[in-house]
């Protein structure tokens, strides 16, 4: 209970304003935090999409190419689940393979509660390059 | 949601533009059928592998199912191609 709503009750409580009062006072609070003004910040939502975009510019003289990809999360939730079903002695052989590519991941720690966790976190993902040459930027919305 | 249509498109520079509009609800009706046709053939790969076979097909279900919204868009000089599922 935050300290306005304790006041507005113990003002109740000491017969100061009626119930009807009260609840006004309250109905306002509420109100208050709808409008963003409460002390807790608002609830951020879950990307949907994971964006590429490629923009080469023909900076590379193969002239101007452009790529844009929009992949669903959801698609990547059901690519961790499918994941899971991978026999073990072929998840040892990925790992084996991701280690000899100096990626030291191991496939069975991605779990879809891991995943959702991941996800929250990759509203704030921002990846933007630019050499001069191409721009590549990779983001979530 | 079911992805119900993926819209392919070619853009060559020079020579005929490519549209086609697929529709994957036929495809998911194939897939039924041949899923059902070919169930005890799954079912004996499945337990090959030690794997649930409702656990499994209901993955690759999912899979699917998630790919709605997908797009991809490659503009070259030669040419733009765009595969978009809906």
């Amino acid at each position: 209970m935050n300290e306005d709503r304790k006041r507005i009750l113990d003002l109740l409580a000491d017969g100061k304003i009626n119930a009807d009062e009260a609840e006004r006072l309250i109905a306002a609070l509420g109100g208050d935090r709808a409008n963003g003004t409460a002390d807790a910040p608002p609830a951020r939502k879950p990307p949907k999409y994971l964006r590429v975009v490629v923009d080469s510019g023909g900076g590379y003289g193969e002239g101007p190419a452009k790529v844009n990809v929009r992949i669903p999360m959801q698609l990547l939730r059901a690519g961790v689940r499918l994941g899971a079903l991978i026999p073990v002695q072929a998840r040892e052989q990925v790992n084996a393979a991701l280690r000899e590519q100096g990626i030291p991941l191991d496939v069975s720690q991605i779990k879809p509660d891991n995943l959702e966790a991941l996800i929250e976190q990759l509203g704030e993902f921002n990846v933007d390059v630019d050499d001069g040459h191409a721009k590549v930027r990779v983001f979530c919305e | 949601m079911i992805p119900l249509i993926a819209v392919v498109q070619i853009e060559p520079r020079r020579g005929r533009r490519i549209r086609l509009w697929l529709p994957l609800f036929l495809v998911w009706l194939l897939l039924v059928v041949l899923g059902l046709l070919l169930s005890p053939l799954i079912l004996i790969a499945c337990l090959i592998a030690r794997l649930n076979p409702l656990q499994t097909i209901w993955s690759l279900v999912r899979v699917f199912v998630a790919m709605a919204g997908t797009h991809i868009e490659v503009q070259s000089p030669d040419a733009t191609i765009l595969v978009r599922v809906i």
